[in-house]
């Protein structure tokens, strides 16, 4: 397979180090986030720019293969955000009056 | 110009532009003061990014056509309006009040049982915001969370 894109020499390193510089500020909020849900938005937004880094690695590598692990890290990112979503609840109290209120 | 040459500009332009809105992206989650708008910067600019690398990836490797990218970039825009969505309502749900415009966070509701919320004290929150983005209020104006009386409980 080949790929057809103008200028791939200097786009792809380019992406590649944008993507690289916005993980880097995401994994400072991610650890320093002073709050869970600071925590688990950093997670959600690095997980997406997984997702980019990881379809620019197909580009990269002209492997068509990498595509398919993007398919599955965008179905992580959503599975992930809502498995952790029932941990900011306050206590047991309110989660029995949160549930009369889904 | 050729059809093929517009098409490799094409694929070039969508993944620079991708990677540009996921580093806004990424810079409104380190920047901004309070977990609601970092989530509307990851949910909104990042998603944006990802979406349009998948985009100029799909218009690079498209000798055969990849459906892998074109799925991939449907089902990014499908779930993180969602992700975000969950994140900001269990987030109310758990006490954490969003940070509204002019100068103090309102008070937080005290829950008549059970500890304090986490992680909304004002001394935390100043604490870890290093500049807010709400300093030119004009002091007339009286701030808009004073109206909020400290035993409201998270609104339907």
């Amino acid at each position: 397979m080949e790929a057809h894109l103008a200028g791939a020499a200097w786009v792809l390193p380019l992406a590649m180090a944008l993507l690289v510089i916005a993980g880097a500020l995401v994994l400072a909020r991610l650890l320093l986030g002073p709050t869970g849900p600071d925590r688990v938005v950093a997670i959600d937004a690095l997980t997406l720019l997984g997702v980019s880094a990881v379809a620019l690695g197909a580009v990269i590598a002209r492997e068509r293969v990498f595509l398919d692990v993007a398919v599955v890290l965008s179905l992580l990112a959503f599975l992930g955000t809502v498995a952790f979503t029932p941990l900011f609840r306050r206590g047991p109290e309110d989660s029995v009056e949160d549930e009369e209120t889904v | 110009m050729t059809m093929v040459t517009v098409l490799s500009w094409t694929a070039s332009a969508l993944i620079l532009a991708g990677a540009l809105f996921s580093l806004v992206g990424a810079l409104g989650v380190l920047r901004l003061p309070d977990c609601y708008t970092r989530m509307h910067a990851a949910g909104k600019a990042g998603a944006l990014g990802a979406a349009l690398i998948l985009a100029g990836v799909a218009t690079a490797l498209r000798s055969p056509l990849s459906w892998e990218a074109l799925f991939a970039m449907i089902l990014l825009l499908a779930t993180a309006p969602l992700a975000a969505h969950l994140i900001a309502r269990a987030a109310y749900r758990a006490g954490f009040r969003p940070r509204l415009g002019g100068g103090e966070p309102p008070p937080s509701p005290a829950p008549p049982h059970g500890p304090p919320a986490r992680g909304l004290g004002a001394a935390e929150e100043a604490e870890s915001v290093e500049e807010p983005l709400d300093r030119q209020t004009p002091a007339e104006q009286p701030p808009v969370g004073v109206k909020r009386s400290p035993g409201e409980g998270p609104s339907r």
